[in-house]
Order: C-alpha cells, then structure tokens, then sequence
C-alpha cells in the first residue's frame, strides 16, 4: 500500500468551500450566478458569462450518466497506488454540467451511456469526497 | 471568429538545426538550445550578427529557456525578442512571421531546448486545466483525458483498440528509417496489442517518449529568403484557435474546435486536405492523431480508425504522417522535431524515408485542449 497521501481539497479557498461544505452533509450542489443565473463547473471566482462574482449554490440530484472513463492501471500519482486498478469518470450530471469523479465498483462493468449516482464518502471530519457507481 | 481571409504570408524558412535527441546529461537547456541555434544557423548560411529577431521557447514546468537567458549565451542584442511559455515550433512560427510582418524584424531565430528526460520532470501532474479537481479525482498525466477521449471515440464510431495501434505502429516503421530516433525497435501491431495497458485503452506505446534535444530555426520574409537559401520553406497558410474556456466548453475531450483551424489554414492556402503531401501532427498521445486526421478533413470524422488501419499514414501509404517516428517513436521535444522533420521533407534531405514528390506538409500542434496552430508548408512560394 502506498504511504503517500492523496490529496485533500483546500477548505479555506472561498471558491470551493461551499461544495466541500455541501457534500459533509451529503448534497451535490453547483454554483449560479446571483447576477445573471448561469451555472457552471468547476466553479470560479466570477462568472464567465455576466463576468460578475456573487454565486448562491443550488442542489442538484447526485445523478447523472457516464460520458467517457480512464482506466487507471499505473499509478501515475503514487497516493493512488493502492487503489489500481481504478477508473476515473467524466460524469454528465441530470442538469447538464460535468464533473470528474472516481467510480466505486468493478472497472469491467464501465460502459459510456450508464446511469450513475453519487457516492458520498468521508475522508475525515472535514472532507466528504464524491465518488460515483453504477446504478 | 475570425474570417481568417488573407493573403499568403510571405514568409519562410532559411535554416532549421536540431540536436541529437534522447539523453543529453550534461547539459542545460539554454546549451541545448544554443548548439541547435548554431546548426540553425549554418544550414541558413548566415552569421549570428544577421539575426534582428529571438523567440524562445521555454523548457516545460522549468524556468529555462528564456530569451533573457539566452541572450548572454547567443551573444546577440536582436531588436525584438521574446519568450513563449508554450511556443512549440508552431506558435513560434507564426509569431516570428508576425513579427517579420509587422516590420519588428527582418530575420528571426527561434530557439528551444529541453533536459526532461535527465533532469527528470514529473509530467504527472493534473492536465487541462481544473488541476485541483482533477488530482483530488487521481486523473493525472494527459493520458488520463486521452485514453477518455479514446473511449469515447470507440463508444461513438465503433473505434477498435487495433486500430487506434496503427498510429504507434506506422510511426515506428518510420522511426526505423530515422538515425535520430530514440525508438527504433520494431513493433508490430500485436506488439503492440501485447502491451500492458498504462490507462486503459491506452498503452505504453500510446505516450511520447520523455527525451532530451533542441531545436532552431531561422525565419525571414520569403523575399529575402530567395536571395539567402536555394531552398526556402514557405508558409502557404497559418491558423489558430483556443479552446482556453475549458472545461465551460460543451465537448472539451474531442476537441472539434480543431475543425476550424482546419477550415482556416486550407482557406489562407487556397489549398484542401487532398493537396496535403505529408502531415505533422503532433502526437504527445497517439490520440491526437486520430483526431486530428478527422478534424483536418482526411477522413470523415468518426473514421480515423479505419483510415489508419488501411494503412494510409505508413511508409509508402498516401498520407505518410509523422515520416521521423513523431513523439511517440522519435523524441519528445514537444513538436519541434515535426518542424524539422517537414523542412527535410520539402527539401528532399530526409535521406531513406524521403517520401518521393512531397510538395506540401501540414503541421498542426496542439496544447492539449487549450489551443492549436497549423501551417502549411511547401518549397513552393504560393498554392
């Protein structure tokens, strides 16, 4: 097993914080443009439509369907060098956007066009990290 | 979007010089750069002292290569200089030619020069943008989104993993032609097939190699060039594009926003891709290939797999690609040795894989999924 650590999102990075604050409590949420309505992801720190800051972050259902995936058999990262092999999803969210995420279950079972949900897994008190699985 | 209507450039290529690529473990890579500089140089026939013009490249996730430290080692003060953080020949190109149009500069040498592979530069960090959420996903190293990019390419046209391995494999029956090249091993497509996979459905031999070398070009106004070289290189057609919104846009992994460098570059050229003798196509994944033989119009999109499998971009196919080994056979050198190679080509000096009659090559580079750039090249000083 690898001893090197995987990496852990920065909480205090005003950007972001709001996400990692939603999936501690098991919600999927995106950022909106308080001033013209645009969502998009990964979050930034203004709008790239109304080029204005200012976003509320709104839910949306932790599903979606796998748009492509990555087969993982090296470990190009050693902190990932226990987990190989796995595979990494692009997932198309039910409201449009797209989002990577590690994918729970066996890699011999991936198939673009797939229904997945989102997996809600604590790293430590602070850090609830994302993953998606098969339905 | 540009109309990108305009005449001819006017410009070309009076000298090109490369290093032996591969190992290079004693030196830095401002020296690298500075030796391919001097063979620049002498295949242009002309004396520092001529050089008005300097654009660096500089050294990949380092600080080398900057035109301030080259300066005190080319020993020039050139009117203009600058320094490109991904100039990768083709953006290089361009802006020397703009430089040259805008009357900034008469004689521009372009210089690059890479240690990678000895001093040993971790390229498995985070790759096309959204670096944070990409390595807390373990999706690290450009063959993460490639071999994505690749699924969904086998998912929507039926690609099979065969026929993606023709890429590799046409590219080292070229590289066994080439001296310079780092992999000259032959390699069959069972051979290939062999492989273990690195990030599945991509293998080994689906990722460049990681070598050390330089490389350098002297670039002047086709007028000039008439006078100073026997055989000058022209540039018949320049295109660009970005991509830079990223992960915004709608389709990031296909890159179809490379179709219209393709519709740019042929229309400046007043050429198509039928008229295309040899292409470039740079290769730092054997995926890129296969999308941009679609995106450039030598197949239908969708078709790349077959077209390669039939055996089109081999040594003696229709669309040789890649005639020195790319960077998946020949060196890394991040599409420099593309350059080189097709400045060979067009001169009729690439010794025993010179493809008979080539008149015209199409280099086309791409950063990953931020931009790309295209040329096309031929002996010829318009279509």
């Amino acid at each position: 097993m690898s001893t090197v650590e995987k990496p852990l999102p920065d909480l205090s990075d005003p950007v972001t914080a709001p996400f990692w604050a939603a999936t501690r409590e098991g919600r999927l949420t995106v950022p909106r443009s308080t001033v013209c309505g645009y969502r998009l992801w990964p979050p930034e720190a203004v709008c790239p439509e109304c080029l204005q800051p200012g976003f509320a972050w709104e839910e949306v259902e932790p599903a979606g369907t796998l748009w492509s995936y990555a087969t993982y058999h090296r470990a190009l990262d050693p902190a990932f060098a226990g987990d190989l092999p796995y595979v990494v999803g692009l997932v198309e969210l039910s409201c449009g956007l797209k989002m990577y995420g590690i994918m729970r279950g066996d890699p011999g079972d991936m198939a673009i066009g797939r229904a997945v949900t989102a997996v809600f897994e604590p790293v430590n008190d602070d850090v609830t990290f994302v993953r998606w699985q098969l339905v | 979007m540009s109309t990108g209507i305009g005449p001819p450039p006017g410009i070309a290529i009076i000298g090109a010089g490369a290093t032996e690529q591969g190992e290079i473990p004693d030196e830095s890579p401002e020296v690298i750069a500075v030796r391919a500089s001097v063979a620049a140089l002498r295949d242009a026939g002309i004396d520092k002292s001529a050089i008005d013009g300097l654009i660096t490249c500089k050294a990949p996730l380092t600080t080398h290569g900057t035109d301030e430290g080259m300066g005190p080692l080319l020993g020039i003060n050139p009117d203009y200089s600058t320094t490109l953080d991904y100039g990768m020949a083709g953006f290089s190109l361009h802006l020397a030619a703009m430089a040259i149009q805008a009357g900034l500069a008469s004689t521009v040498l372009l210089t690059y020069g890479t240690n990678a592979r000895s001093a040993k530069i971790g390229f498995s960090r985070p790759i096309g943008g959204s670096a944070e959420w990409a390595a807390l996903a373990g999706f690290l190293h450009v063959a993460g989104p490639a071999a994505m990019a690749a699924r969904r390419h086998m998912h929507l046209y039926g690609t099979t993993e065969e026929q993606l391995g023709w890429v590799s494999v046409a590219q080292r029956e070229w590289a066994a032609l080439n001296p310079r090249a780092v992999f000259r091993t032959p390699m069959t497509i069972d051979d290939y097939l062999a492989q273990p996979y690195v990030v599945e459905p991509l293998r080994r031999a689906d990722l460049t190699v990681i070598s050390d070398g330089g490389a350098a070009f002297v670039v002047t106004s086709s007028e000039r060039a008439a006078d100073l070289h026997d055989k000058p290189v022209h540039l018949l057609g320049m295109a660009q594009r970005s991509a830079i919104r990223n992960e915004q846009n709608e389709d990031k992994l296909m890159r179809p926003w490379l179709g219209g460098i393709a519709d740019q570059v042929y229309r400046n050229a007043g050429l198509g891709p039928d008229d295309i003798d040899l292409a470039y196509l740079q290769d730092g994944t054997s995926v890129w290939v296969l999308q941009m033989l679609e995106w450039y119009g030598f197949c239908g999109v969708g078709e790349a797999g077959p077209f390669l499998a039939e055996g089109h971009t081999r040594p003696g196919g229709r669309l040789p690609v890649n005639t020195h080994g790319g960077q998946l056979s020949e060196s890394y050198t991040h599409n420099w040795m593309h350059l080189y190679e097709a400045v060979a080509q067009l001169r009729g000096a690439a010794g025993d894989r010179q493809v008979p009659a080539a008149e015209v090559a199409l280099h086309a580079q791409t950063h990953d999924f931020w931009k790309g750039a295209a040329t096309i090249l031929s002996t010829r000083s318009a279509a």
